[in-house]
C-alpha cells in the first residue's frame, strides 16, 4: 500500500512537472523585474568573490574600468578612455570625473590601486590572487612578500612575517600606480590581448576603503546590506540571506538615462519544480530550467532561450593509475562512451558534443574553427576503438578482463544518470567495466587536489576570454591539473604562448597544445555545455554569455 | 522533585557538552577542508586561511577555543561567507521555528481529531476514511506533499481565478499555510494512529461504560473523559514529533523557498563550513536538549505517577 501511494504521489509530481507551461503573463509593476539566481551568492567582496552567482549580482551593482557588450568586447566604463604603450605592456587609464560610490564618495583611481592592493595581498585571503599576480608586473613578489612567514615550509625555517615597510617597498615596485585622482596606470608582464576584457571581471572592480574600514574588516565588508557599497547601475536596497536580494536605480550612475529598469529582485529559488511553477504564475521574470524541464517545454511548444555558458565538460584521467597510463586506453575511453549519445540522454538540451577542448564560446568561435575537429567520434562501430582498448592495455600487461576504474563524481540524480550512461556505455561499446562512486561537490574537489581518484567528471569553466584560461590547466603541476600528466612540449608551447605578442603565432602554439591533448587524452572531452532559461515575453534585451551569465543593464519592459 | 530537576538540567548540560565535542570530532572526519574550490588557490593563500580561521591549530586546541568563545556567546564567523554564525541563526531560526510551530499545532489537532473521530467511528466509513488518510501521511515524503500543494492548490487555482496562496515565500499569512501543513502531514498522520488506538482503549475502560449508564451525552463522555485520558501517550510523543518537525524541515523550506534554518545547515555540511556546521549544530541540539528538558519537567506536573528516585512508579 505504502509503495502503491508513494508510486501514485511521485507520478502526480512528475505529471506537475510536466504539464501546461502558460507563456508568462507578469504581474510586474511598472519596470520591475524578479528573476532567479537559483542560489545564494557566497561573497559580494569584488576582491573576495569567485562564483559566477556573485558575478551577477556584483555585475550591476559595480563597475569596473572597462564593462562589456554584447558581444563580450571590453567598453567604456569608470575608464572613459585609455591608452596603451608601443610594446603594449603599460596601460594608461583615464578615470571618468564625476562618479561617486553609493556612500557619497568620490570614485577615483586610488580605488583601483586600492582593490589591486587588497587581491594581490596573500594576507587577504584572495582565492583567485595567484590567478591574476603574474600578468600584473610586481604582483607575483608583492604576493610573495605579504605571504612570508605562513607557510609550513616558512615557519619551520622560522622565516618572519613581513614588516610594514618591506609591504610597502613591494608594493611600491609593482606597476600598478595612480598618477593622479583620476589617471590610472598598469603595467602589464606580456601584451595579454585579452587583458582589456579580463579587466571587466570582478576581481578587479574598484573598493572604496571608507566602506571596508566603516564594515571593520575586509572580511565583514559586504557581508550585509547595510555595509556594502557600489557604483554600479543599480543600487542593492536589501539582501534577505537565502531569500532575495532587491536593487534599485542607481540615480547617480553617470548613464542612469540609458537604465531603464526601475528594480530587478534577485530570488534565490533553488527548487526546479518551484521555479517553473513561479514562472507560469507569472511572478518570475526570467528562470533557468532543467534538461528534463527543457526537454518537455519545447514539445509544448513553449518558447525557451538558451546559451552556450563557456564551460567545456570531460572525464579526467589519473594518468598515474596503472591501465590509465596508457594514451590508447584514454583514447579509447573517451571516444567509446559515445558523446552524441550521452549529451542526448544525460543534458537533454543544445550542449554540444565537443570536438576539441576549449569550447566555441571563447573568441566568438574563431579559435575553436581553427583548431577543428581533433576527435573522430565512431557513431555505431566500437570494434576499432576495442582494439586500441586491448593493444593499450596489453602493454601495461592487462586486459579486459583485469583491468577496471572507478569513475568518480559528484551527487545527485542527475550525475546518477550521467554515470549509469557512462557505466553501461563504455561496457556495452568496448566490454569495460566501470564502477561508479558518488560523494559530495567538497568531497569531489579534495580527493582531485589529493590526486585520490581513478576517472572524475569534471567541468571547467571560462574566467577570460582567450583560449589560455583553459589550455593552462594542464601544464605540469599546475594547481589545477589533477591528472599527474605531464608533457614537455605542451608546458613549453603554453609558456610561449604567454607572452607572445604576435596573435597568428600565439594561436599557432595554442593549437598545438590542443592536438596534443587530442592526442594523449590526459582528459576525455565529452560537451561543451548549453544553458536553458525562461524569459517574460516582454522583457527584453537581457544579455547572456559566456562571461556575463546574466546583465540585465541594458534590459527593458516592451510596451504591449 | 527538586533533586529530579537539578539532574535533568546537569544531564542536559552534558548531552550539550558532549555534543559540541562530537561534532567538533566528526567535522575533522569530513574530508578537505573548507577552502578546496573548483579552482586551485596557492598553499600560502591556504595557509594564511587556515590561521585566520583557527585550523592549523591540534582539534583539542581548536576545541578548547571554540568552547570559551562559545560561553560568551560567539560561535564564530562562517569560512564560505564571513558572516556571523549568530547572526545567521538569529536569523534564519524563526523562520523554522514558526514554520515547525505551525505544523505541530496543525499535526496536534489535526492528529487528535482524526484519530479521535476514526476511533468513535471504529469500523465504520469514517474511520476507514482517516485512517486512509493517517496511512497516506505516513506514506508520502513531506516534499512530495509540498510539490502536490504547490502545483494544485497554488498555481491550479490561479487559473480558475482564486488567487490566495503563493507559489514561495514566506511573507503574507496565506504563504505561511501550504508549507505548515505539507510538514504537518506526516506527523499527523503518526498522532492521529496513536490517538485512535488510545482512544479505543479508553472507551473499552469500565469508567466510560460507567459515564454511559449514567446517561451523559456522547459528547460530553468523549470530550469530558474519554480525549482527556486518551491523550496522555500522545504528549508523550510531541516531545520527539516536536523534534523532527523543527530539524526536518529542510526540504520544505526549499520547496516553498524559505530562508530557514535547515538550507543554511544543509548548505554549511556540503560546503565544510566548519563553524556553520558547529554552531547549526549547537543550536540544534542545545534547543531540543532543553525541549526536551522542559517536556520532563512539565511531565512531573502532568502526571503525578512519575517518580522522582529513578525507581518503578507506583
Amino acid at each position: 500500500m505504502k509503495k502503491f501511494l508513494t508510486t501514485l504521489a511521485c507520478f502526480a509530481l512528475l505529471l506537475s512537472s510536466l504539464t501546461g507551461c502558460t507563456s508568462a503573463s507578469s504581474q510586474r509593476d511598472g519596470s520591475d523585474i524578479v528573476v532567479n539566481l537559483s542560489s545564494e551568492p557566497s561573497k559580494l567582496n569584488s576582491v573576495l568573490a569567485t562564483g559566477s552567482v556573485d558575478g551577477n549580482v556584483l555585475r550591476h551593482t559595480m563597475l569596473g574600468l572597462v564593462g562589456l557588450d554584447e558581444n563580450d568586447e571590453a567598453e567604456a566604463g569608470c575608464a572613459e578612455s585609455w591608452t596603451v604603450s608601443e610594446d603594449g605592456l603599460v596601460y594608461t587609464f583615464n578615470i571618468r570625473e564625476g562618479m561617486t560610490w553609493t556612500n557619497g564618495e568620490a570614485v577615483t583611481a586610488h580605488d583601483f590601486t586600492y582593490a589591486l592592493s587588497l587581491l594581490f595581498d596573500a594576507r587577504s585571503g584572495a582565492s583567485y590572487a595567484m590567478t591574476w599576480a603574474p600578468i600584473f608586473e610586481g604582483a607575483t613578489e608583492f604576493f610573495t612578500v605579504t605571504g612570508q612567514g605562513y607557510s609550513e615550509e616558512d615557519v619551520d625555517a622560522g622565516v618572519e612575517k613581513a614588516t610594514d615597510a618591506q609591504v610597502t617597498d613591494a608594493w611600491q615596485a609593482t606597476g600598478i600606480k595612480a598618477v593622479d585622482d583620476y589617471t590610472l596606470e598598469l603595467t602589464i608582464t606580456a601584451p595579454y590581448t585579452y587583458f582589456e576584457s579580463l579587466l571587466a571581471f570582478m576581481n578587479f572592480y574598484p573598493v572604496n576603503q571608507v566602506a571596508v574600514e566603516a564594515a571593520g574588516s575586509l572580511d565583514s565588508y559586504a557581508t550585509e546590506v547595510e555595509n556594502f557599497v557600489g557604483n554600479g547601475p543599480f543600487v542593492m536596497t536589501a539582501w534577505n540571506h537565502e531569500d532575495s536580494i532587491v536593487l534599485e536605480k542607481n540615480e547617480t550612475y553617470f548613464n542612469v538615462d540609458n537604465i531603464q529598469l526601475d528594480s530587478i529582485t534577485f530570488k534565490m529559488i533553488s527548487d526546479s519544480n518551484t521555479w517553473l511553477n513561479e514562472f507560469n504564475a507569472g511572478t518570475l521574470d526570467m528562470t533557468g530550467i532543467s534538461g528534463e524541464q527543457y526537454q518537455s517545454l519545447a514539445e509544448q511548444g513553449v518558447t525557451t532561450y538558451n546559451y552556450n555558458d563557456g564551460s567545456a565538460w570531460y572525464l579526467e584521467f589519473n594518468t598515474a593509475v596503472e591501465g590509465l597510463s596508457n594514451a590508447k586506453v584514454r583514447e579509447a575511453i573517451t571516444l567509446g562512451l559515445n558523446a552524441a549519445k550521452y549529451v542526448e540522454l544525460t543534458e537533454k538540451n543544445a550542449s554540444v558534443v565537443a570536438t576539441s577542448f576549449t569550447p566555441p564560446a571563447i573568441l566568438n568561435g574563431e579559435f575553436q574553427e581553427e583548431v577543428g575537429v581533433l576527435m573522430d567520434r565512431p557513431e555505431d562501430d566500437y570494434s576499432e576503438l576495442k582494439a586500441l582498448l586491448e593493444e593499450g592495455l596489453a602493454e601495461e600487461g592487462l586486459t579486459l578482463d583485469t583491468f577496471s576504474f572507478t569513475l568518480m563524481a559528484d551527487e545527485g540524480d542527475t550525475t546518477k544518470i550521467r554515470c549509469e550512461y557512462i557505466q553501461e556505455a563504455l561496457n556495452s561499446n568496448l566490454g569495460l567495466t566501470v564502477n561508479v562512486e558518488q560523494i559530495t561537490y567538497q568531497t569531489r574537489l579534495s580527493r582531485m587536489t589529493a590526486k585520490d581518484y581513478d576517472v572524475v567528471l569534471a567541468g571547467w569553466g571560462p574566467d577570460y576570454n582567450d583560449p589560455m584560461t583553459f589550455m593552462d590547466l594542464w601544464v605540469t603541476g599546475g594547481g589545477n591539473n589533477h591528472t599527474n600528466w605531464s608533457n614537455e612540449r605542451y608546458d613549453e608551447l603554453i609558456s610561449l604562448a604567454y607572452v607572445e605578442g604576435d596573435a597568428d603565432t600565439r594561436t599557432a602554439y595554442l593549437i598545438e597544445a590542443e592536438e596534443i591533448l587530442a592526442t594523449e587524452y590526459p582528459i576525455g572531452m565529452t560537451h561543451w555545455r548549453a544553458r536553458d532559461y525562461l524569459l517574460a515575453d516582454d522583457l527584453k534585451g537581457v544579455v547572456r554569455t559566456a562571461f556575463q551569465d546574466m546583465d540585465f543593464t541594458g534590459a527593458y519592459i516592451e510596451a504591449e | 522533585m527538586a533533586k529530579y530537576i537539578l539532574k535533568r538540567i546537569v544531564y542536559a548540560l552534558a548531552t550539550i557538552f558532549l555534543l559540541i565535542f562530537v561534532t567538533f570530532l566528526m567535522m575533522q572526519l569530513l574530508p578537505g577542508d573548507p577552502f578546496t574550490g573548483d579552482k586551485a588557490i596557492s598553499e600560502v593563500t591556504k595557509q594564511i586561511l587556515m590561521e585566520k580561521y583557527g585550523l592549523d591549530k591540534s582539534v583539542l586546541e581548536q576545541f578548547w577555543i571554540y568552547f570559551k568563545n562559545v560561553l560568551q556567546g560567539d560561535l564564530g564567523v562562517s569560512t564560505q561567507t564571513g558572516r556571523e554564525v549568530t547572526r545567521i541563526i538569529s536569523e534564519s531560526f524563526p523562520y523554522s521555528f514558526e514554520l515547525g510551530m505551525r505544523a505541530l499545532l496543525i499535526a496536534t489537532v489535526g492528529g487528535i481529531t482524526l484519530g479521535s473521530y476514526a476511533a468513535i467511528r471504529r469500523g465504520r466509513m469514517g474511520d476507514t476514511v482517516a485512517m486512509l488518510i493517517s496511512v497516506v501521511g505516513v506514506s508520502v515524503p513531506s516534499f512530495i506533499v509540498a510539490a502536490l500543494l504547490q502545483y494544485f492548490v497554488a498555481l491550479k487555482l490561479r487559473t480558475i481565478g482564486i488567487n490566495i496562496f503563493p507559489i514561495s515565500g514566506w511573507t503574507t499569512e496565506f504563504s505561511k499555510w501550504l508549507p505548515s501543513i505539507a510538514l504537518s502531514f506526516g506527523s499527523m498522520a503518526t498522532i492521529s494512529r496513536l490517538m485512535r488506538t488510545s482512544m479505543l482503549d479508553v472507551l473499552s475502560s469500565d469508567y466510560i461504560k460507567t459515564a454511559k449508564a449514567k446517561g451523559l451525552s456522547e459528547k460530553d463522555i468523549v470530550i469530558k473523559h474519554a480525549v482527556r485520558n486518551a491523550i496522555m501517550p500522545v504528549i508523550t510523543v510531541l516531545g520527539p514529533i516536536a523534534a523532527s518537525v523543527l530539524t526536518g524541515a529542510f526540504v520544505v523550506e526549499k520547496v516553498f523557498n524559505i530562508p530557514g534554518m535547515g538550507k543554511f545547515f544543509i548548505n554549511s555540511i556540503t560546503q565544510n563550513d566548519y563553524t556553520m556546521i558547529a554552531g547549526s549544530a549547537l543550536f540544534y541540539g542545545a534547543f531540543l536538549v532543553f525541549a526536551t528538558l522542559i517536556v520532563d519537567i512539565l511531565y512531573v506536573f502532568i502526571d503525578p505517577r512519575v517518580n522522582f528516585t529513578g525507581g518503578k512508579g507506583d
